[in-house]
């Protein structure tokens, strides 16, 4: 099973990376073919080139791919706590997969819902920098996983816990790729790239999709560290960083619904809240605590 | 159905009605002594999001000082020794990077102790203070937005072309729009306009949601009166408590008082460097009877007499007996080393009726069997510091099943054999039922917030059979999809005849706006009803 896991997660690996390729060839396709009929003294949605559908279609086998790569890292992490009997989320190599897993998923999820493709532009090569990491840590650790040391012993709140805290770093990264290809368009918006407004919107809805799982995250912690050492709260340098993100997130919605915070203002904040999303998945590195089993030991 | 008959037209001038409940301005006569002013002020200040923000932003900063930083940890308050220990480790840190003296300044601005420091409880305090008045301030607005509801609108608030409109002639009777609106789940009221001869339908869903924030903020509230019960009535103690031990769990000659004893602890798989679980046999006595008794592991703790009993550490708690010059016994049992010197384990005994102690730390013996290496000392005087002085004696090595005295000691001290020792934390916490109360407040609030948001359905069937509409819905939803499936339903139950007519009806946001390049179909969804 392990080894069923390894082939699947290379397969996984592979398609993400083509289908990143297509995109970005799409989107550097139908820039360019824009640019000449903006050299040529055309304009307006309705007009076509060649290059245009070929762009399309490319962009089309792209998601496909994409989802293909989805299937193929879900069948990893099947295959894995099919192989460990829990969660495939004891150390960083488990994580890191898992941590694709959600960005991909959150990315499909998205681009399932507002057709924009633009966004794998930011999501995928994330998705992939984990899936590398995850590559490193293999090549350089056992993939096989010992058993559990005794505080993870916990099958339900670790797969529960850590599960949950995946579907909330995989929307933050969509908000994030929404929010940098606001910031990196002009008030007006720039062809080519989505509708500033289009993508505020996306950003914000998928903060509403993380917040509450980045909340029930904390919550689980809290409950689990209760059970396992007799206290809710210990300001481990992951659970303090965990809660950071959460309050920067929490500042955002507040700003966002109650006082109107659009745009860049808005975008600022949710850059600022996966700086803090990252800071806390890496944050074990550099500070240990408690977490700290959950590093390269494996 | 409800029916609220219209006993007027609507004042064309009349706002809409998720429009009414801004926040009063000027309506209060400003207020004139000082007092009040400041009041008001302060009210202002703490009702301000930017200030909410601030906030927010001020405690994650003092977060990301707190987790950069090392802290003291918290056994280092015990004693002096403890924290001076601990600050010269934390010198021997920053010094070389930041220089002398630093580190100093840093611990009087309570940089290693982030976490306890008045910068930190200062925040809290200030946020609670401006979460309770955020929702003192928010709830009669927040009530009204959810009791008052106005079935009845001015006809300019259908003007199609707003967003989030929708016009449909010959559209199906009110029963049937009012059936419609029901199966979409919403709770349908309906008003008659005896002038015109309209009907206004009005559809609300999740009508009571949006108070839902009332219980974020409380379980907020609550997260932090639990911390407060919990530090002040709670109660938390580490035993070291070896195997064949016992222990009271408080002082001797406390009601009531619990004893545990350990039976027997086991670390399988320890010898290999990586242990699969750590357990201790723990029975728990009171005045005597046993009360309970279990083989508790981390993630599977005993609760018994008011008490939790965790499984934390454990360690070597070798076997000694000192035996006087008569061969009377002085002292036999494990002494638990808990202390580390030089990564070794380490641990102190006075022995019983002498003025000796005796330093001990076990070490390996060149063919790897355990060698504990004594040192008695006598305490001479004490420091200027406050520590004591000692005068150290001769040393011994006593290989297990050894006995070995020295000179200046009148004792011989045999290493029987190795055991170990479990480190259990005792807890009790009264503040345990408010932190439930406040998990549930708060997941319940926030779900409720994000995932059941209010949907409204403003229509207007004129007399002459067209249905004007209107849909909202708070901002946490796609409602734009909502409504499409509601217009569709509705289109598909107009009469026949006119169904079937081409271009009928008006269901918006079909456009497509779509970008060049990768997004063949951007905008499809979102721009299908605008965004109010």
């Amino acid at each position: 099973m392990f080894k069923m896991s390894e082939y699947a997660f290379i397969a996984s690996v592979l398609a993400l990376s083509l289908a990143l390729l297509c995109y970005i060839v799409a989107f550097v396709s139908a820039r360019m073919g824009m640019a000449r009929m903006q050299l040529a003294g055309a304009g307006g949605p309705s007009i076509s080139t060649p290059g245009a559908g070929w762009a399309s279609a490319l962009a089309t086998y792209g998601t496909l791919i994409v989802w293909l790569s989805f299937i193929f890292v879900s069948a990893s992490l099947v295959f894995r706590t099919i192989a460990l009997g829990h969660g495939p989320f004891a150390n960083m190599y488990e994580f890191s997969v898992a941590f694709s897993w959600g960005t991909l998923g959150a990315y499909l999820y998205f681009e399932r819902k507002y057709h924009l493709r633009t966004l794998g532009l930011i999501a995928l090569p994330i998705a992939l920098a984990m899936q590398g990491y995850a590559l490193y840590l293999a090549a350089t650790l056992p993939t096989t996983s010992d058993p559990l040391v005794p505080a993870l012993q916990n099958n339900l709140l670790l797969s529960v816990h850590v599960a949950v805290a995946i579907v909330a770093y995989g929307t933050f990264s969509v908000a994030f790729g929404a929010a940098l290809l606001y910031l990196i368009q002009p008030a007006e918006g720039r062809r080519g790239l989505p509708k500033p407004e289009i993508l505020d919107e996306i950003s914000y809805r998928a903060v509403i999709v993380g917040y509450p799982f980045l909340t029930l995250t904390i919550v689980l912690g809290a409950v689990w560290a209760e059970q396992a050492w007799g206290t809710y709260w210990g300001w481990d340098p992951k659970e303090t960083a965990s809660l950071v993100t959460w309050l920067i997130y929490g500042a955002y919605l507040h700003a966002r619904v109650v006082r109107g915070w659009t745009g860049r203002r808005a975008a600022w904040l949710l850059m600022l809240g996966f700086g803090a999303t990252l800071f806390t998945y890496f944050g074990n590195y550099f500070f240990g605590g408690l977490h700290s089993y959950a590093g390269l030991d494996q | 159905m409800t029916s609220h008959p219209v006993t007027g037209p609507a004042p064309a001038t009349a706002r809409p009605a998720q429009l009414r409940f801004g926040r009063p301005s000027g309506g209060a006569a400003a207020p004139t002594t000082r007092p009040a002013r400041l009041g008001r002020a302060l009210w202002r200040l703490f009702t301000s999001v930017n200030f909410a923000v601030l906030q927010i932003i001020y405690l994650a900063l003092l977060g990301v000082i707190g987790m950069t930083i090392r802290q003291l940890p918290s056994f280092a308050f015990h004693s002096l020794g403890d924290y001076q220990g601990e600050m010269t480790k934390l010198q021997a840190i920053y010094d070389p990077v930041l220089g002398e003296g630093v580190v100093d300044a840093m611990e009087r601005l309570q940089f290693f102790q982030v976490f306890t420091s008045a910068w930190f409880s200062g925040g809290l305090i200030v946020l609670v203070v401006s979460i309770i008045i955020c929702t003192l301030d928010r709830t009669p607005r927040l009530w009204r937005m959810a009791a008052e509801v106005r079935v009845a609108q001015p006809q300019p608030y259908f003007d199609p072309e707003l967003p989030d409109r929708a016009l449909i002639p010959g559209a199906p009777a009110a029963a049937v729009v009012a059936g419609i609106l029901r199966r979409h789940r919403f709770r349908v009221r309906t008003a008659a306009d005896g002038e015109t001869g309209a009907t206004f339908i009005y559809g609300d869903r999740n009508q009571w949601t949006k108070l839902a924030t009332l219980f974020t903020h409380l379980g907020l509230i609550l997260f932090l009166v639990a911390a407060a019960v919990t530090s002040r009535l709670g109660e938390q103690q580490g035993l070291v408590v070896a195997e064949g031990d016992s222990l009271t769990v408080g002082p001797i000659g406390t009601p009531g008082l619990l004893l545990v004893r350990n039976y027997g602890f086991e670390a399988p798989g320890f010898e290999t460097g990586k242990p699969t679980d750590f357990t201790t046999d723990l029975a728990v006595y009171r005045d005597g009877q046993l009360l309970a008794r279990k083989v508790i592991r981390v993630n599977d703790p005993l609760e018994i007499g008011g008490y939790t009993f965790h499984q934390n550490g454990f360690g070597p708690a070798p076997e000694l007996v000192i035996l006087d010059r008569t061969g009377a016994t002085l002292w036999t049992g494990p002494v638990p080393l808990t202390e580390s010197h030089e990564g070794f384990p380490f641990g102190l005994l006075s022995v019983p009726g002498r003025d000796v102690g005796l330093q001990l730390l076990l070490d390996r013996g060149a063919d790897g069997a355990a060698v504990l290496l004594v040192l008695p000392y006598r305490v001479t005087g004490t420091a200027a510091d406050g520590t004591p002085q000692i005068s150290t004696l001769d040393p011994m090595a006593i290989s297990r099943g050894d006995w070995q005295t020295a000179s200046g000691i009148d004792f011989a001290v045999g290493f029987k054999s190795m055991s170990d020792y479990s480190v259990l934390i005792a807890s009790r916490d009264p503040g345990q039922g408010i932190v439930w109360g406040a998990f549930l407040s708060l997941i319940t609030g926030i779900l409720v917030i994000f995932y059941l948001p209010r949907r409204r359905v403003w229509a207007r069937l004129s007399a002459d059979g067209e249905l004007a509409l209107v849909g909202r819905s708070d901002r946490y939803v796609d409602f734009e999809r909502e409504f499409g499936r509601l217009l569709d339903d509705l289109v598909k139950a107009r009469p026949q005849r006119l169904a079937a007519a081409p271009g009928s009806g008006s269901a918006p946001g079909s456009g497509s706006d779509a970008d060049a390049g990768l997004d063949a179909h951007a905008g499809a969804a979102t721009a299908s009803t605008g965004g109010a």
